[in-house]
């Protein structure tokens, strides 16, 4: 686990010839990102959240590995510092050494986490844009649909992001490979249902 | 809208919509995980369709923050499944329930590659998007060659490649090993001219990771990068599709220009022009426009752009556009634009010229100071900070002091520390600092921390011109009616050391002063009464010639406090008041404090250990390192004790004229700063202790192999065809043939030292090479990685390392290349198995030629036995039987030790958890002694207990007893030999050059009279 690092670059190691400091950043933070299992290479979402204004959760995707205490702790944590911002105020949020980008529709805290130095303007507008395919899916997207079909924001978000990069930003391909799967369900579910029509008419 | 018609779903989720409160709703969700186990049980009347949906239903209530502990198996078993529908459900629950370090995954491994390798594109997306969310290392290992066909094969449509291309990016961040370099670049560069957006945003994700880490082998890809810029910024041949609001994909911008950022420089000046000309073209062709997230794009771009200029270092004028660009943001209204232009200010400060362009904003950034939002007045804060120098020092220190008394409690005590570290490094005169410092005590002085008022203390003490000033000062505060009890603290300082010097002013005859502080006393807790005691004591020895009433008042105290149940209190008070009864001796004993020594700032210390909680931008580093002050002089010299300098304020000793402070005292706080830095005080990796510890530890022992295990290894070695000769057990190479073409940079012995301690860091290093260690260790199991990094820019060939281990080690190297490139680092994984117990240690025979010199250097591996110890907390229930049943030798042994270097009990206890071996307070009752425990891991012992104890005298710090037992008599034996060997006769600090450093204890009986200064002496007398 621990070897699975990637290390440090050539040029961080040029920094420290009488060992006073190898690493470009400070070293606890090599301590805690060495402890969850992961690599100092630039990631960029740590991990969506979306939560609605009463702090109940609605969708959560980790790409960083967070123990169930950990996430659990992140959520409570956040949702209190996010909730209780108020309105014309701008979208980040510094914590814990990280950035979170949020944005509010409606009743719902769509939350990104990112590193200190990344695009955050950029971050924002992924959300966005994961909301404007939602709300094309589903028609004018509400709450209550991200509740009831909770399942079809996690496919919908998979298309969107994989370990936390965007992988495609037309809305028209994502819309159609979400369509393309829906009719694979369907066509499973109606050769399921003739076949056992078929079953049915033959024990009859 | 009825999208799946899964009703149980649907029905069980509005039940827990409906549940009135929360316990209701843990009754409904504790009934259907009841359900669903029940079910899960009897698994073979579970339809596929029940399957799928019982998981979703975990996944809900997952969602909801209940525990799921069960069922993961499910879920993951549904990945296997042959249709597509329940495929998809296993992918995707299994992605979000489990993470990476899930032994479940394991089991799927097969699967999922059965379907990337299979011919089913929809499998293939499926099982990539998962790989790609939580795929760990092993998956790296076992797929990443198949997930790379699938990205630079073109018979796979965009939809799989654009997955494979994330998807190999999340396996080579879990092991970058899996990118082979050499042939990727190509392949990597060709993936630059891809025509689908998608795979190419993909890619362009996967290269940053990629340049991230090591940007040389992809030089080919930057005109690329370029000229992908150039299409986006000029809209050529973009599908409208890839429009977002107008803009042609600003995700894709922004990625090809971080890219860009991680190539030092760019040469050939044709890409170069190029890339300026987009980049003004951004720069002057976004504007503020309605709409909001036209706006954001448009400016996620320009930030970006904004970073790669500074990056490249363009031309003064493109620079002072910038700060111009910034200049208008952080004044617009919209709050986003007004964060970012405060942020990219701050990191603009790192370029110099123009620095005082961004001075020209210091109004505006003050007022954002006052903005709405927390975020932004931490960016305004931060910048405000990293502007500051001695121009506006006095500017923006007390707009800051202003602020604070409004200021939000989550920003005050940062605010102080600011504010405190900007007075010291950039006063005009010292009174001024005096006066800031003070008003800061008085406006948020709970947010103070004693740093910043030992501080203070330390200026007025070296700095006669300051002394009256100061106390006038302090009296002053006095008289304010409430005043906070740390200004309490400081101002009785200040005055019983110095208001002799206020005597001819009002209100400042001793009797007066005595008076007003002694008002404050009921109000102070039980850490300031100590200092108001040692001011009484004080006061009167100044008061000349005696006034009687005075001196039965402050014996009355003294008197008082002889029985105070506070030992620190009482103990003041006793001594004081006998020294007080010592008429004209008592001028000498509590004369003023002497100088303090010159010393770094405990605050910028502190300011940097701060930034590793909140990650401040790179300002204050910047800040910390270029400018000294010019009133106040930072010397940044070292000091033995410690990273924290401490005023001795509230030592027992402290009235009497000793310089070196008393010792629990530091050590407290230095545990303290430890405990700042580390949040706990066992990790010993951290900076700060290590640094401590290396210098105690200074250079060790050497201890090579003993002549037995000599003998075998060179048996073993002479198979080894080419083997250097060095290793013959009778032949001490001559010192200069090894040392005189290449010198060593740094001090090997104290580098591994260091590495004996920690598990990371720089083995050896000379001009040409750098030889870095990282390891791991799992019970009787090592992984070592060495790290050979070329620091040229010609190759290093007949590159050779061989290993000799003691014979209690199996180790095994993997093959080290023969050439390392220029500039290039080699990963050469070692595996590490522990046999039995022992103390030898391994070595690294490593040689290479650079031009036509041949280079062979002999190095100790870090595969020490405190390594093979796991810390283990004992309980006393636990420890007392066994200690007992461990009854005498040789599973238990005993020795008296003498000419142990004197340690604190604090600093001995830091350095057993340094190695491992755990501290347990309170299982001894007696507070001299110390009992540790580990666990000990060797093929032949298996896990074994350990459990020490030393007893210390407190009276003779310089000899102990120890107690070592296990159930092992030679595991007993090596680790009190070990312990033995790092208390004993450990040098004190070695820091100035002519202080050789004593032969140490137990030397090799073969290398009597060796030069210990020459570390490659030492280590060619070892074999």
């Amino acid at each position: 686990m621990l070897l699975s690092c990637r290390w440090f670059s050539i040029e961080y190691w040029y920094l420290d010839s009488n060992q006073q400091r190898i690493w470009s950043f400070p070293v606890s933070k090599i301590v805690a990102i060495v402890h969850s299992g992961s690599t100092n290479c630039k990631k960029k979402i740590h991990f969506v959240l979306l939560i609605s204004r009463q702090g109940k959760v609605r969708l959560t995707k980790w790409y960083s590995p967070y123990s169930q205490k950990e996430r659990t702790k992140v959520i409570r944590e956040l949702s209190g510092v996010i909730l209780s911002r108020g309105p014309k105020l701008c979208n980040f949020v510094e914590w814990r050494g990280y950035k979170v980008v949020y944005k509010r529709y409606a009743s719902l805290y769509f939350c990104m986490c990112i590193d200190q130095d990344d695009n955050e303007l950029e971050v924002l507008e992924i959300i966005h844009h994961y909301v404007e395919i939602l709300d094309r899916y589903f028609g004018s997207v509400c709450e209550l649909d991200l509740i009831f079909n909770f399942h079809k924001a996690y496919y919908i978000l998979d298309e969107l992001l994989i370990a936390g990069e965007l992988q495609e930003s037309s809305k028209k391909t994502v819309a159609r490979l979400i369509a393309a799967q829906d009719s694979l369900v369907e066509s499973a579910k109606e050769q399921a249902s003739s076949i056992s029509n078929i079953i049915a008419q033959a024990t009859k | 809208m009825a999208l799946s018609s899964m009703r149980g779903l649907s029905v069980f989720i509005s039940d827990v919509r409906n549940c009135p409160n929360k316990e209701q709703e843990r009754l409904r969700v504790d009934k259907e995980l009841g359900n669903i186990r029940t079910r899960f049980k009897n698994e073979k009347g579970l339809t596929p369709y029940e399957k799928k949906k019982y998981v979703w239903k975990m996944l809900y209530i997952y969602m909801l923050g209940y525990d799921v502990d069960f069922g993961h198996m499910e879920a993951v078993s549904l990945i296997s499944a042959p249709k597509y529908p329940e495929k998809q459900v296993g992918y995707i629950v299994t992605s979000c329930l489990l993470n990476e370090n899930h032994d479940f995954l394991r089991l799927a491994i097969n699967t999922v590659r059965n379907d990337i390798i299979g011919r089913n594109e929809t499998f293939q997306c499926l099982a990539l998007t998962m790989v790609g969310n939580i795929g760990g290392r092993e998956f790296a290992e076992s797929l990443a060659a198949d997930v790379q066909k699938l990205l630079i094969s073109s018979s796979y449509r965009p939809l799989v490649r654009k997955k494979a291309a994330l998807c190999l990016l999340r396996l080579y961040r879990k092991n970058p090993d899996v990118v082979n370099i050499d042939g990727w670049a190509d392949r990597m560069a060709q993936l630059l001219d891809e025509r689908d957006l998608g795979v190419l945003t993909s890619s362009m994700s996967l290269l940053v990771a990629l340049v991230s880490n090591n940007h040389e082998a992809y030089w080919s890809c930057l005109p690329k990068c370029v000229r992908v810029l150039e299409r986006l910024a000029r809209n050529q041949d973009i599908p409208q599709e890839y429009t977002y609001y107008g803009i042609p994909s600003p995700w894709l911008q922004v990625k090809t220009m971080r890219a860009l950022q991680y190539f030092p420089t760019i040469e050939d000046p044709n890409t170069r022009r190029s890339l300026f000309e987009v980049l003004q073209r951004i720069l002057m062709g976004t504007d503020v426009v309605k709409n909001v997230n036209k706006n954001n794009a448009a400016h996620a771009v320009l930030f970006e752009a904004l970073a790669l200029v500074m990056h490249l270092d363009a031309e003064k004028e493109m620079m002072s556009q910038c700060v111009a660009l910034l200049g208008k943001f952080i004044s617009v209204r919209e709050p986003n634009i007004r964060y970012l232009g405060l942020e990219n200010m701050t990191r603009m400060l790192m370029v110099a010229e123009v620095q005082d362009i961004i001075k020209r904003h210091q109004a505006q950034i003050i007022t954002s100071l006052k903005d709405p939002d927390i975020s932004i007045r931490r960016r305004a804060l931060d910048l405000l900070y990293g502007m500051c120098d001695v121009s506006n020092a006095k500017d923006i220190v007390e707009e800051l002091l202003q602020y604070l008394s409004t200021a939000d409690f989550a920003m005050r005590e940062e605010l102080s520390l600011k504010a405190a570290i900007l007075a010291e490094k950039f006063a005009p005169d010292l009174s001024w600092y005096v006066d800031v410092i003070l008003q800061l005590i008085d406006k948020a002085g709970d947010f103070v921390s004693d740093d910043i008022w030992f501080r203070v203390v330390q200026f007025v003490t070296n700095n006669e011109d300051l002394q009256p000033y100061a106390a006038a000062k302090a009296r002053e505060y006095l008289d304010k009616p409430a005043i906070h009890e740390t200004m309490v603290k400081v101002s009785s300082y200040l005055l019983g050391e110095f208001s002799h010097l206020l005597a001819r002013r009002p209100g400042s005859s001793p009797k007066e002063i005595f008076n007003i502080i002694h008002e404050k006393l009921p109000t102070v807790s039980t850490s300031t009464i100590p200092i108001l005691l040692s001011t009484y004591a004080k006061i009167l020895m100044h008061t000349q010639p005696p006034d009687p009433e005075l001196q039965n008042q402050i014996w009355a105290i003294f008197n008082k406090y002889e029985s105070c149940i506070d030992a620190e209190i009482q103990q003041r008070a006793v001594e004081y008041f006998a020294l007080s009864r010592k008429g004209a001796a008592l001028m000498d004993i509590l004369a003023e404090m002497p100088k303090f020594p010159e010393r770094q700032s405990a605050l910028i210390k502190k300011a940097e250990d701060a930034e590793i909680d909140t990650a401040e931008q790179s300002a204050i580093k910047l800040r910390a390192q270029q400018q000294t002050s010019n009133a106040l002089v930072v010397t940044d010299q070292c000091y033995a004790n410690g990273p924290s300098p401490i005023v001795p304020a509230v030592g027992p000793l402290t009235l009497v004229k000793v310089p070196s402070m008393s010792g629990s005292e530091e050590h407290t706080a230095v545990d303290q700063a430890l405990t700042q830095s580390n949040g706990t005080l066992t990790k010993v990796d951290s900076q700060p202790p290590s640094d401590l510890l290396g210098d105690l530890l200074g250079p060790l022992a050497i201890e090579g192999p003993p002549g037995a295990a000599v003998q075998s290894e060179h048996s073993a070695v002479t198979e080894v065809e080419g083997a250097p000769s060095a290793v013959d057990v009778a032949a001490i190479v001559p010192v200069g043939e090894q040392t005189n073409s290449v010198q060593p940079i740094g001090n090997i012995n104290e580098r591994f030292n260091a590495l004996c301690l920690k598990d990371s860091g720089v083995l050896y290093e000379d001009p040409y090479i750098q030889i870095g260690i990282k390891a791991e260790w799992q019970a009787q199991h090592g992984r070592l990685v060495l790290f050979l990094g070329n620091k040229n820019t010609s190759p290093l060939d007949s590159v050779q390392a061989l290993i000799l281990p003691p014979a209690h080690l199996k180790m095994e190297l993997s093959l080290v290349p023969e050439i390392i490139p220029p500039r290039a680092q080699v990963q050469c994984p070692l595996e590490v198995l522990n046999l039995h117990p022992s103390r030898d240690v391994a070595v690294l025979d490593f040689s290479y030629k650079f031009g036509t010199n041949m280079v062979n250097v002999k190095l100790r591996l870090p595969a020490v036995l405190n390594k093979f110890l796991q810390p283990m907390p004992v309980s006393a229930e636990e420890f007392f039987p066994q200690w007992r049943s461990l009854s005498g030798p040789p599973l238990k042994l005993q020795e008296v030790v003498r000419g142990v270097r004197p340690l604190p009990l604090e600093e001995m206890a830091n350095l057993f958890n340094s190695f491992r071996l755990m501290i347990c307070p309170g299982l001894d009752p007696n507070p001299n002694n110390l009992v540790a425990s580990a666990t000990f891991y060797s093929e032949s012992t298996r896990a074994m207990l350990c459990l020490i104890r030393i007893e210390t005298d407190p009276a003779d710090r310089t000899q102990l007893r120890m107690t070592v037992a296990s159930g092992d008599p030679a595991l007993t034996f090596e680790l009190k030999e070990f312990i033995k060997e790092q208390l004993v006769s450990i040098p004190t600090a070695p820091r100035g050059p002519t202080t050789a450093p004593p032969a140490p204890p137990v030397v090799q009986p073969t290398s009597p009279a060796m030069a210990l200064t020459d570390p490659g002496a030492m280590l060619a007398g070892l074999l």
